[in-house]
C-alpha cells in the first residue's frame, strides 16, 4: 500500500452501534465542528465538500487532507493537500480543481488519476492584492475559504475577493485570472469610536483615551446583486443599513449599478442581522437573551428570542421558562428546509414544582426536562401559538445536588439540537443526549417528533455531540467532538432511511 | 472617647453615610468622578444625553446642572485655564467648548467655543462619555489633547497647535489590539443558497508611541474577577502556566500566588506559590511550591491583593458553600427562604512555611440569594461587590460585601484582626447592581463606595 494509500477503510475499524439504523463509527483526526455563536443555529467547522475525482460523490476536505469518498458512507483514502506550509487557504472550482493560495499567488491542482496525489492543473498565477486579506491565525493550518464564483456567467469560476478597497472581481482568463481586480462595491469607511471611558479623577490616574475603529459588515455576493449590511452606533441605538448594488452583465464584463441604501430604525445593540427569508432583499434582526424571573421563584428565568421583521420597529417576542445556568440554544433555524428561519426554543431544567417537590428533586432526582417549542415561519411571519411543542427527559449521572456532569453539559448547551436531517426527508430531527454516555435521534415532521428513537449512539462523557453532514451524502451524521487534547473526533456516519 | 459618645457614634452608622441619588428613568447615563471645585477631592458627575449633573462632594443635596452643547461626543472636567477653578470641556464634531463648573444651586454660564477642531469621524454614542481632554505635563502649561485627522494634537486654550503625533493603525504603536482589516468567508451562506458571503471586520485600538510624559490609557482592561475564576475552572492541573495568579506581595513584584479549582466536584482550591529566593553566589531562580488544597474557592483580588495583617504578604480569601446535612426538610427551607449558606474566610500567608495558613484567621457565615449561588456555579462569586479596603481610615484593611441585593455590610479590622461581627450594615431602598468606584473621595485615607442601583446611584461615603 502506498503512503497516500494508507487511507483507510476506516469504516471497517468502526464500531457498530445503533438500534433501528446501521451506521459506522469513524475516527476523523483534525476534524472539529460546533454551533456558531449568534441567534441563528448554524453548524460550523473546518470541513467542506467537493467532488475532486468527478465520480459524483462529495469528497471531504479538511485543513490538511482530502478524504476520498468510496461507494459506501465512508472514505477509501486520504491525501495530503498540495501547497505545503506556505498555504494560506484554498478553494475548489466547479471543475474539481483545487486552488491553493499563498498571499497573492494561486496554483491549481487536480487529483491524479490514480488518486494518490496531485498534478498541476495550471501554472502559478499572481494577482495584485493578497486574496484572503488578513485573517485570524488558524491553529491547524490552512482552511477552505470561498472565493471562486462565476460572476460573469461564462460557466467558469472567477476570483472574487474582499479587500480594504471593497469587493473585487478578477475575471477567469484561460488557466488564470485577471491580475487587477475590478472594484465592484466599495466598503464604507470605518468611523472612530472611544472604546473606553476615561478616568478624570484622581489626577494621578488621568490618562488620555484615544479612539479606535469598530466596524463590522456582512457582504453577500449573489447572482443578481451584492448586498452589504453594516451597523452604526447612534445615540438612539444600533442603526443597520443594507446597501444593495445590482449586478449587470454585458458579454464577459460585469459591473454594478448604483447602490440603494435602506437604513432601518434604531435597534438594541445586541440585535444582529438574520436572513429570515432566503434570497430576501434585506435582513431581519434578532437577539437572544435571558430575562430575569418576575415570579419570585429562584431559577425561574426566561429564555427570550426577539425577532424584527425587515424594516419593522416593533419586535415579535418568543419567551419560554428557562432556569439560570442552562445555556440558551440558538433559536433560529430552518428546520423544515423551506428557506425560512423557524423559531425553536429549547430549554433545559428541573420540572417546575413546589418547594418541597423541588427539594426532593434536587436531593434524589435523576432527570432534567427538555422542552421544545417550534414556531414555523410562514409567508406572513410567525403563528401566534407554537406549531408544536414537545417534552423530553434526559437522565442525570447523579442527583442535581451533587453537580453531575450532565448539568455542565446543559450549561454549555450540548444536550439537544434540532438541526440535522438524519433521514433525508427535508426536516430537521431531534438529537438528544439522553444520558451522559448516550445520544438518541428522534425523527421529526411537521407535527412533532417520534417517541421512539431511530438510533442511539454511545458517546464518551467528555464529548460534545454535533449534527453535521461530514461525508457529504446529504444526511446529517453525529460528530463526537472531544474535549481539547482528548484525541480525534469521531463521526457516526448514518446511512439514511426515509422511514 | 467616652462611652456615651461611642454609643452615639455607633448608632449613627460607624463607617458610612449612605445617600441615594435618583437618575432619569429610562435614560442612558454615564457616571464619573471628578474634582468639581478645585479642592482636589472627588465629586460625582452624571452625564445624560443632553446635560451634565454635578454632585459636589458626591452629595445629592449639592447639585448643579450644565446643559451640553448640541452634538457633544465626549467631555472632561479639568482646569485647562489653570485659574484654580475647573471647567467642563465638551468636544463636538467641530468645536471644543468650555464653561466653568457652576457653583451648587447656581445656573451654568454659557459655553465658550475655544477653537474649531474636526472630530466628525467619531461615532456619537448614546451619552457623552468622560474622556480626559486636558493634559498637564510637568513644568508646562495645560493643553487640550485631541485626536483629529489621524493625529493626536496638543492645543493651547486659544487654539494654537503646539505639537502633533501620529496615531492609528499606520503609526508606530507600543500596543495594538485587533486588526485594521479582516475578511472571513462564511459558509454555508445565510442570505442566498449559492451566495458567497464574508464577514468584514475593522476593529483596531492601540497605544501609539508618544513622548513619555503623555500618559495614554490601555485599550484593554486587566482580567476581571469573573475571567480569573473562569481560568481557574479551566486550567490544567499539570500545567501551572495555565493557572491564574495574583501578586504574592501586597506591593506587587514578580512573586505570584497561583490557584486552580479542581474538577473533582468539590469547592476546594489548589494553591501554589511562586517565590524568588536570593541565594548567595547564585542567580535568583523562581521556585514553585507544591500544590496545597484549601477548603473553598479562592477569590482573586479585584485590583490590589489584600494584606489584612499588614506584613507585606498577600492573604488568601476563600468562599465555600456550606454543605448542610441534605434532607428534604433543610432543602425545602432553603428553597422557601431562597438563600443558601456560604462561608467566607481569610488565610494569612506564612512566609516561613511558604504557604497560607491551614486554619482560617477569620471567617463569617452568610446567607446569599439562591440565584447568586446558581450563578456561582459559573464564574461569579456568590456574594456581590466584595471590596477589601480601609473604610474607616485606621490604616488596616477591612472587608465589605453585599449578601443581599439591597444591603451592604462591612467588617472592620482591629489590632486583633478582622472582627467577626459586622461593623455596619447599610440597608438601601434600591438594589445595588454594580460597584462603580471604591475610592478615597476625601483624600483622608477612607474608602467610599459608589454603586449603580436599579433606581439610580448610591454613595456610601466613608465618615
Amino acid at each position: 500500500m502506498t503512503r497516500v494509500g494508507v487511507g483507510l477503510m476506516l469504516g471497517l475499524a468502526g464500531v457498530m452501534a445503533g438500534m433501528a439504523e446501521a451506521g459506522v463509527l469513524v475516527e476523523v483526526p483534525g476534524l472539529w465542528a460546533g454551533f456558531a455563536a449568534g441567534p441563528a443555529a448554524r453548524v460550523t467547522g473546518n470541513f467542506s465538500h467537493a467532488d475532486l475525482n468527478d465520480d459524483g460523490r462529495a469528497d471531504l476536505l479538511l485543513e490538511r487532507e482530502a478524504w476520498i469518498r468510496g461507494a459506501g458512507p465512508g472514505w477509501t483514502r486520504k491525501i495530503p493537500l498540495p501547497g505545503g506550509a506556505e498555504t494560506d487557504a484554498y478553494d475548489v472550482d466547479r471543475e474539481g480543481v483545487l486552488w491553493v493560495i499563498s498571499g497573492n499567488r494561486l496554483s491549481g491542482w487536480r487529483l491524479a488519476a490514480a488518486e494518490d496525489g496531485w498534478e498541476p492543473a495550471t501554472d502559478e498565477v499572481s494577482v495584485d492584492e493578497p486574496v484572503t486579506g488578513r485573517e485570524p491565525a488558524l491553529d491547524f493550518g490552512c482552511a477552505r475559504r470561498r472565493f471562486l464564483y462565476d460572476l460573469d456567467g461564462d460557466d467558469q469560476d472567477d476570483l472574487v475577493t474582499v479587500t480594504p478597497r471593497g469587493v473585487c472581481w478578477h475575471r477567469r482568463q484561460g488557466a488564470g485570472f485577471d491580475a487587477a481586480g475590478r472594484v465592484l462595491t466599495p466598503l464604507p469607511e470605518p468611523q472612530a469610536v472611544y472604546t473606553a471611558r476615561g478616568t478624570l479623577w484622581p489626577p494621578g490616574q488621568r490618562a488620555l483615551c484615544l479612539p479606535g475603529f469598530r466596524f463590522s459588515a456582512e457582504v453577500s455576493v449573489g447572482a443578481d446583486a451584492i448586498l452589504l449590511v453594516h451597523g452604526e452606533e447612534s445615540a438612539a441605538g444600533m442603526r443597520w443599513t443594507t446597501l444593495r448594488y445590482p449586478i449587470f452583465r454585458e458579454g464577459h464584463s460585469v459591473k454594478t449599478g448604483e447602490g440603494t441604501r435602506d437604513t432601518g430604525p434604531p435597534l438594541p445593540p445586541d440585535a444582529v442581522p438574520v436572513w429570515l427569508d432566503r434570497d430576501a432583499g434585506r435582513p431581519g434582526f434578532a437577539r437572544v437573551y435571558r430575562e430575569p424571573d418576575s415570579s419570585g421563584i429562584p431559577g425561574e428565568a426566561f429564555a427570550v428570542c426577539e425577532v424584527w421583521e425587515p424594516g419593522e420597529t416593533s419586535s415579535r417576542v418568543f419567551r419560554r421558562p428557562a432556569p439560570s445556568g442552562a445555556a440558551l440554544y440558538p433559536p433560529l433555524a430552518d428546520i423544515n428546509r423551506d428557506g425560512r428561519l423557524d423559531v425553536v426554543l429549547m430549554t433545559v431544567g428541573l420540572a417546575r414544582r413546589g418547594p418541597r417537590e423541588r427539594a426532593q428533586e434536587l436531593l434524589t432526582g435523576n432527570r432534567l426536562q427538555v422542552e421544545v417549542s417550534v414556531w414555523f415561519r410562514q409567508a406572513g411571519g410567525y403563528p401566534r401559538e407554537p406549531s408544536w411543542q414537545d417534552n423530553r427527559t434526559v437522565y442525570l449521572d447523579a442527583p442535581p445536588i451533587r453537580q453531575p456532569r450532565m448539568l455542565e453539559a446543559a450549561a454549555r448547551g450540548q444536550l439537544a439540537s434540532l438541526h440535522g436531517d438524519f433521514n433525508g426527508d427535508g426536516r430537521a430531527d431531534l438529537l438528544l443526549r439522553e444520558r451522559l454516555d448516550q445520544v438518541a435521534c428522534y425523527l421529526c415532521d411537521e407535527g412533532g417528533c417520534a417517541r421512539q428513537p431511530v438510533f442511539t449512539v454511545e458517546v464518551s462523557p467528555g464529548e460534545a455531540v454535533v449534527p453535521a453532514d461530514i461525508n457529504g451524502d446529504g444526511l446529517a451524521d453525529v460528530v463526537r467532538v472531544p474535549e481539547p487534547g482528548g484525541g480525534p473526533a469521531r463521526v457516526y456516519l448514518t446511512e439514511g432511511n426515509p422511514q | 472617647m467616652s462611652l456615651w459618645l461611642a454609643t452615639v457614634w455607633l448608632m449613627a452608622g460607624a463607617v458610612f453615610e449612605a445617600q441615594e441619588i435618583p437618575v432619569d428613568p429610562g435614560t442612558p447615563y454615564e457616571v464619573t468622578l471628578a474634582d468639581l471645585d478645585g479642592s482636589g477631592k472627588g465629586g460625582l458627575a452624571v452625564s445624560y444625553p443632553d446635560r451634565l449633573v454635578c454632585y459636589f462632594g458626591a452629595r445629592s443635596d449639592q447639585e448643579a446642572t450644565v446643559p451640553f452643547p448640541a452634538g457633544t461626543l465626549v467631555f472632561d472636567i479639568a482646569d485647562l485655564t489653570e485659574d484654580g477653578r475647573p471647567e467642563v470641556l465638551a468636544l463636538t464634531g467641530d468645536h471644543l467648548y468650555s464653561t466653568p463648573v457652576p457653583v451648587p444651586g447656581r445656573a451654568a454660564e454659557s459655553w465658550t467655543p475655544l477653537f474649531a477642531v474636526s472630530s466628525d469621524a467619531v461615532i456619537r454614542q448614546a451619552v457623552p462619555i468622560p474622556v480626559p481632554l486636558v493634559l498637564r505635563r510637568s513644568g508646562q502649561p495645560a493643553v487640550a489633547a485631541l485626536v483629529a485627522g489621524g493625529r493626536l494634537r496638543l492645543y493651547r486654550p486659544d487654539g494654537t497647535e503646539t505639537a502633533a503625533y501620529p496615531t492609528g493603525p499606520e503609526a508606530p504603536a507600543k500596543l495594538s489590539i485587533g486588526s485594521p482589516f479582516v475578511a472571513v468567508s462564511i459558509w454555508p451562506p445565510q442570505q442566498g443558497a449559492a451566495a458567497l458571503e464574508w464577514r468584514v471586520s475593522r476593529h483596531w485600538t492601540g497605544i501609539p508611541v508618544l513622548p513619555g510624559d503623555i500618559p495614554v490609557g490601555g485599550p484593554a482592561e486587566p482580567p476581571s474577577r469573573e475571567q480569573l475564576t473562569g481560568m481557574a475552572r479551566h486550567g490544567n492541573p499539570e500545567v501551572p502556566e495555565t493557572w491564574p495568579a495574583f501578586p504574592l506581595r501586597s506591593d506587587g513584584g514578580s512573586e505570584r500566588v497561583l490557584f486552580l479549582y479542581p474538577a473533582d466536584g468539590t469547592t476546594d482550591s489548589l494553591v501554589r506559590v511562586r517565590r524568588v529566593f536570593q541565594e548567595a553566589g547564585r542567580e535568583t531562580v523562581p521556585r514553585l511550591s507544591t500544590a496545597r488544597r484549601y477548603p473553598g474557592r479562592v477569590i482573586p483580588p479585584a485590583d490590589e491583593p489584600p494584606d489584612f495583617n499588614r506584613d507585606g504578604w498577600s492573604d488568601l480569601l476563600l468562599w465555600s458553600a456550606d454543605q448542610p446535612t441534605y434532607t428534604v426538610g433543610t432543602l425545602t427551607r432553603t428553597i422557601a427562604r431562597q438563600t443558601w449558606p456560604v462561608r467566607l474566610s481569610v488565610h494569612l500567608f506564612e512566609p516561613a512555611r511558604n504557604a497560607f495558613s491551614a486554619a482560617p484567621e477569620w471567617g463569617v457565615s452568610l446567607a446569599v440569594p439562591l440565584q447568586w449561588m446558581l450563578e456561582a456555579l459559573a464564574d461569579r462569586l456568590p456574594v456581590r461587590h466584595l471590596v477589601c479596603a480601609d473604610f474607616n481610615g485606621d490604616g488596616r484593611m477591612d472587608i465589605g460585601l453585599s449578601e443581599a441585593p439591597d444591603r451592604y455590610q462591612v467588617w472592620c479590622s482591629s489590632p486583633m484582626g478582622l472582627r467577626t461581627e459586622p461593623s455596619e450594615m447599610v440597608i438601601l431602598s434600591a438594589a445595588l447592581e454594580q460597584l462603580l468606584y471604591a475610592m478615597d473621595l476625601d483624600r483622608g485615607g477612607r474608602t467610599s463606595l459608589v454603586f449603580r442601583t436599579n433606581r439610580g446611584l448610591a454613595v456610601l461615603r466613608a465618615r
